[in-house]
């Protein structure tokens, strides 16, 4: 303790009698201490200051009626009618409120009467009462099964066992589908109601075979259809003057799937948020991909950039993706230099692994190493002088017990040869004591009395994970766990709390922490939490958890969600629970859940007890992904020489290694580049199976390693899932949806607190409800005899109209009441607390009881109650189809047809030395402001040398909508107007690549795109066409690709595998010893992959 | 027959005329203590009002009361504790600078200014503690409880009194730090 906090506590009283004796000794002794001793004093006079309020003196007012002469008689008052008044407003207030008691009353008399008489009667009216409990998803997903429970029970509580029939009607009050299913021994009865029945549904209709109740109806309706977008550019690292190539992948949230075209705004901006000129596009995905290029201005400058993807109409989150501009040599070597640890502290020893070999593929043995540490402006020795065998060396240094700054950089400087040396630098992360942790409780509240893992997060106020050793000690300080990051500054330890008990965590690593790291206090009212184990789950496997709860037990509901959609539920009873001990008991659930929910998977625990259930615990778990795609990349020779061309066939093959046709991105990219830049891009299956149900995801450094092959991967994962806590796994409205675009990586997500009052609030207004997430629809009760639910459109009706107004006249004269109340209170008029303190509580009561009375609905749902609603949903649907343009119909097919056969047939090829043996064939994307004649010139001229695979956009786009079939005619009438002289672009030495080309060259099918001028005129804005895939070929020089040539030698951001899963591409490697980095993503069939293979070429 | 009845009434009036003599001397702390028990100034005169009318119903036990002051403060604790669970009073925002934090006029007009912001800053750092430790803090600051008197008042053990005191004083150390 030190000294100024010891003398704090000295002057509060705070030191034991031995201490405080000790303090004042030293006080009279050490003029020093007497000094500090007085300053404190200071301080505390202060804070004796801050602590209280000086106010102009306060007037009491006695109590009426205990005043201290409350013996003695009351004195008259002089003002007569100020009692007067008084005994009236309480008269008022005592009549109101029993007149409010007795509108109350005769609701409820009137409510609890059947009056069902001239209604359908219910066909089991002799038999016993029924309690039926339906639990579902408020909303559907039309991608995924929609899991529904049904319990039956009598009144008592017995279970009943019974057939059920469900059906479930369309918009036109048609059946769609139906089905039979019998309960269990429990009374309780499953099924699922398809995707592709929930798209059109409107009502389901659950009742016992036998009639022996009321059915339940449940309006139903669909989730709007919701696209996640995966970003990537060729490279992270450019150079001014260089092309920027970038893809998107967009694709249907829980399916995946790319049947849908997507309208996609890309831009790139600088760190200033300022858009470069010339970047903003606009792109109509094609097979889910927009793609599309940026020149780089020769004098733009160093720093870093942001390639934007946004959609106009929110049905994606704006995503977006970094990279780096500046001026660089391309190394000749590929250097690594990785630390062990995330942070380090004072005193400790820095271990760095370092290697490096050249960048056609051979290790730097046995050279010697120029290492250099800096640590505050201040050599530190450090060793590490020679590379091993395989160009490899540990590079360690040893901290000084004392640092100031804490700035800290290790410098390794190689030689190779006569070739002038190449360095490579890291910083090392010192923590100096400044640091942040959060804790996260399993399951998200820390419940008292039950055994819960506890994630936690260090963090260094930058932001950056720290590592951290310590313990958690309660308030006497007594050891409870210990506490060890295991990865990027993550970790889970246990612990049993007490209730208000506080716990906070002492550090040990880094040393010199001082600030008070608290747990959060174990919540008494949090009575159930999960144990998920190892948080990583084999695919097609069940997911398998403890659920634990204090005693007594009440029933639990357990769903668990995959991107958006329920995937499964189930409801724990008290009785499934196991005594663990006095104060708690526990149980194995295990969810079996649909092959194609994987990734992470959203386990949420409801309360069961209560009506509809309210979330209680909440965790994200990961489940292996089972059905995916392999890609395989083979080149036609195990080693090539430079300049030599190259043939890569890839292969792409399911989970059970069958042929899978896939729509592939290709990139082959200098991995010196690569390599320069640190790349850790994230892989497109991480990236949908992962990062898109995590908050922040792009502060991860790896991203790619929590689903490696590595053996610590999956701990990662799961302190990575355990830290994401639960307040964020509600997903925005539509507003939110649009306001969060800045959300990073599928991130942005509303408070939990939204989620925990959504389902009651919700359920009362489905059509109000934004997705799909809302955990659970309401539970449906039903008793017969007493049902409120009626099988005549107009019987419902009546019975809904006298519920508005007895609703209503209840909420006039409660609100009217409490007016009376207040006024009462306020003016003092009315001064009887033991009158009106009950008042306000009958108001109170009444108000809730009138809004509860109110019908929640009166609209009735189609079938045998179908009116006026149905038939205008027929004609708007007519309309829809007649609005359709001619050419929709018929050439669709046609097209649709022809660009079947190509797919079934094409062996899709690239060969890019037809390309390069062109001279200046100019290839990739034109920049949004190039005038239209112009670009139309770019584009034939390019058109006739490019060799672009298969497509018909212009005319598939025609073919799927009509609006935009008209849309892109008014886009080519404009192409050939005057530019805008804003639009003009400034001439460049660069070779301007074209936007896209499109014409018939070499057998293969090009398009004629038309100019966007999206930015300029907004009326444009809906000439909107798909960029066309602008695969890329360094065509500066004439023939093959030269020394000095640009670091991406081939890219294609929209490639097909034919039903074979087939495809090949050819290009040239650059005239010197190389080493190519060639990504492939794949995406089809529901299915995500990702290959990638290095290839060299050596003198 | 009341508690109150059986008293002799020369008592009564003694317990009274102390009751109102303590609530004037300690209105400062009083109203202080319950200004960051409930965040705003309104609702903390409503508080002390609502507080002096408690400790008057039960007047008749002020003359067995050892410590009187503990006993005022102790009913103004429970007092702002029921205030501030009352969910819509938590949304009212107090003034960020109050105007009934008065300097004394006593220092010059540049000194009391800073004097003035020091105060306002230290008043937001006892605003920003949590809210056990403040309760811990504003007991043994303005009622000059004892940490036993404060355990049994807030219903915890000495120990986490203590600890909590800790807590509090660290934070308040850390923001005359900043202060210096």
């Amino acid at each position: 303790m030190d000294l100024q906090q010891e003398l704090m506590e000295f002057v509060y009283g705070l030191l034991d009698e031995d201490e405080a004796n000790a303090i004042c000794d030293r006080i009279t002794s050490d003029p020093e201490v007497a000094r500090a001793y007085a300053k404190v004093k200071l301080q505390c006079d202060l804070l004796a200051r801050a602590a209280r309020v000086d106010a102009p003196n306060v007037a009491w007012i006695r109590p009426e009626g205990i005043d201290s002469s409350d013996d003695d008689p009351q004195p008259v008052s002089s003002d007569w009618s100020k009692h007067s008044y008084r005994r009236l407003a309480n008269w008022c207030v005592g009549l109101a409120a029993s007149g409010l008691l007795c509108l109350v009353g005769s609701n409820y008399w009137m409510t609890s009467t059947p009056r069902l008489s001239e209604s359908t009667p219910v066909a089991i009216a002799s038999t016993s009462p029924v309690k039926v409990v339906l639990t579902g998803p408020s909303k559907l997903n039309v991608e995924a099964s929609n899991p529904f429970t049904v319990r039956f029970e009598s009144q008592a509580g017995t279970p009943v066992s019974t057939t059920l029939n469900y059906r479930v009607f369309d918009g036109n009050g048609a059946v769609s589908w139906e089905d039979t299913a019998a309960t269990n021994e429990l009374g309780v009865a499953q099924f699922d109601v398809d995707g592709d029945v929930a798209r059109d549904a409107s009502r389901l209709e659950v009742s016992p075979e036998n009639d022996s109740a009321a059915p339940i109806l449940r309006p139903l309706e669909a989730t709007p259809e919701r696209f996640a977008t995966y970003l990537r550019t060729d490279r992270p690292l450019y150079q001014p003057g260089e092309q920027v190539f970038y893809r998107s992948v967009t694709l249907s949230q829980f399916g995946l799937r790319a049947d849908k075209e997507v309208t996609t705004l890309f831009d790139v901006v600088d760190e200033n948020d300022k858009s470069i000129a010339g970047a903003a596009n606009v792109v109509e995905t094609d097979h889910g991909v927009g793609s599309g290029t940026v020149s780089l201005p020769n004098d733009l400058p160093d720093g870093k950039y942001t390639l934007l993807a946004r959609s106009p109409d929110n049905s994606f989150r704006q995503e977006w993706r970094d990279f780096e501009v500046r001026r660089y040599q391309p190394p000749r070597l590929l250097k690594k230099l990785e630390l062990a640890r995330d942070s380090y502290t004072a005193g400790e020893e820095v271990e760095l692994d370092f290697s490096v070999k050249r960048v056609a593929g051979k290790p730097l043995a046995d050279v010697d190493l120029d290492v250099k540490a800096l640590l505050d402006g201040l050599a530190l020795p450090a060793s590490g002088a020679k590379t091993d065998a395989a160009g490899k060396s540990r590079v360690s240094l040893r901290l000084p017990e004392s640092i100031e700054r804490g700035r800290a950089s290790v410098s390794v400087s190689v030689k190779d040869g006569d070739e002038p040396a190449e360095t490579i630098t890291k910083d090392i992360p010192i923590n100096l004591g400044k640091l942040n942790v959060d804790f996260y409780p399993e399951g998200g509240e820390l419940a008292a009395e039950l055994p819960t893992r506890v994630y936690f997060f260090g963090r260094d106020p930058l932001g950056k994970p720290t590592h951290i050793e310590g313990k958690v000690v309660d308030s006497n300080d007594n050891k409870v766990a210990d506490v060890v990051t295991t990865q990027d500054g993550r970790g889970v330890f246990s612990i049993t709390a007490k209730p208000n008990e506080p716990y906070r965590l002492m550090i040990d690593k880094p040393v010199g922490v001082t600030k008070e790291l608290s747990l959060p206090l174990a919540s008494s009212e949090q009575f159930a939490t999960v144990n998920t184990g190892a948080g990583v789950f084999e695919a097609n496997a069940p997911v398998v958890f403890t659920l634990l709860q204090r005693l007594p037990a009440k029933p639990l509901v357990v769903a668990a969600y995959c991107r958006g959609a329920m995937i499964s539920q189930r409801t724990v009873e008290p009785s499934d629970f196991e005594r663990v001990s006095d104060g708690y008991a526990r149980f194995q659930v295990e969810l079996a859940i649909p092959g194609e929910a994987q990734g992470v998977v959203r386990l949420t625990v409801f309360n069961g007890s209560e009506s509809p259930p309210t979330p209680i615990a909440e965790r994200l778990v990961y489940r292996r992904v089972g059905q995916r795609l392999e890609v395989q990349l083979a080149p036609d020779a195990e080693a090539f020489a430079p300049g030599q061309s190259v043939q890569l066939d890839l292969r792409v093959r399911d989970e059970n290694d069958a042929p899978v046709p896939a729509v592939l991105g290709i990139s082959i990219v200098d991995d010196a580049v690569l390599n320069l830049a640190d790349d850790k891009s994230v892989r497109m299956p991480t990236y949908f199976h992962l990062l898109t149900e995590l908050d922040s995801a792009e502060h991860l450094e790896d991203a790619n390693f929590y689903l490696s092959n590595d053996p610590e991967s999956a701990a990662a994962l799961d302190s990575l899932l355990g830290t994401q806590g639960w307040r964020r796994f509600t997903q925005a409205s539509e507003m939110q949806f649009a306001q969060a675009g800045s959300g990073g990586f599928g991130g942005g997500v509303s408070d939990y607190a939204d989620q925990m009052i959504a389902p009651s609030r919700r359920s009362r207004s489905l059509a109000s409800v934004d997705d799909g997430v809302v955990p659970l629809s309401t539970a449906s009760v039903i008793e017969r005899g007493k049902t409120s639910l009626v099988r005549s459109t107009r019987s419902h009706r009546s019975v809904a109209a006298n519920d508005r107004s007895f609703g209503s006249l209840i909420i006039i004269a409660s609100i009217g009441l409490l007016v009376m109340v207040s006024v009462a209170s306020t003016r003092r008029i009315g001064g009887n607390r033991s009158l009106l303190i009950p008042a306000a509580m009958i108001a109170l009561v009444s108000l809730l009881v009138g809004t509860f009375s109110l019908p929640k609905s009166v609209a009735p749902t189609g079938g045998a109650f179908s009116d006026a609603a149905s038939p205008s949903v027929a004609i708007e649907s007519k309309f829809e189809r007649d609005s359709q343009p001619a050419i929709a119909a018929g050439e669709a097919d046609e097209l649709l047809k022809e660009e079947e056969e190509v797919r079934e047939t094409g062996d899709y090829r690239f060969r890019a030395e037809d390309v390069a043996a062109t001279p200046a064939a100019p290839a990739g994307a034109m920049p949004l402001e190039l005038a239209p004649s112009r670009q139309l010139e770019a584009t034939s001229e390019s058109a006739a040398r490019l060799g672009v695979p298969r497509d018909e956009p212009e005319r598939k786009s025609a073919a799927v909508g009509g609006d935009k079939s008209g849309a892109l005619m008014q886009s080519k009438e404009k192409a050939t107007t005057p530019p805008s002289p804003i639009a003009q672009p400034e001439p460049s030495a660069a070779p301007t690549p074209p936007q896209s080309a499109a014409k018939d060259a070499g057998g293969q099918r090009l398009m004629m795109d038309e100019p966007l001028n999206a930015v300029a005129d907004q009326d444009d804005n809906r000439a909107f066409r798909r960029e066309y895939a602008p695969w890329f070929y360094d065509s500066s020089a004439n023939g093959p690709v030269t020394e000095g040539s640009s670091s991406t030698i081939f890219w294609h951001p929209l490639f097909i595998a034919n039903k074979s899963g087939k495809a090949t591409v050819y290009f040239n490697l650059p005239q010197r010893p190389s080493s190519f980095r060639a990504i492939v993503e794949a995406h089809g069939a529901d299915r995500l992959g990702a290959g990638e293979l290095l290839i060299n070429s050596t003198e | 027959m009341t508690e109150v009845a059986r008293q002799p009434k020369a008592h009564r009036d003694t317990d009274c005329g102390k009751l109102e003599n303590a609530f004037a001397q300690y209105q400062g702390e009083l109203l202080g203590t319950l200004y960051y028990l409930v965040g705003n100034i309104e609702d903390a005169r409503d508080a002390l009002q609502d507080t002096f009318v408690k400790c008057w119903r039960h007047k008749d036990q002020v003359a067995g009361v050892e410590n009187l002051k503990a006993w005022i403060f102790r009913i103004a604790l429970n007092t702002g504790r029921d205030l501030r669970q009352t969910a819509w009073r938590r949304k009212r925002q107090g003034l960020p600078d109050d105007e009934s934090i008065v300097e004394s006029m006593a220092a010059g007009p540049m000194a009391i200014a800073a004097r003035n912001e020091q105060l306002g800053r230290l008043s937001e750092a006892i605003r920003g503690l949590r809210g056990e430790e403040q309760e811990v803090f504003l007991l043994r600051q303005n009622g000059q409880l004892k940490y036993e008197e404060i355990a049994e008042a807030a219903g915890i053990p000495l120990g986490t009194v203590k600890t909590r005191m800790r807590l509090a004083l660290t934070k308040l150390r850390e923001a005359l730090a900043e202060e210096e």
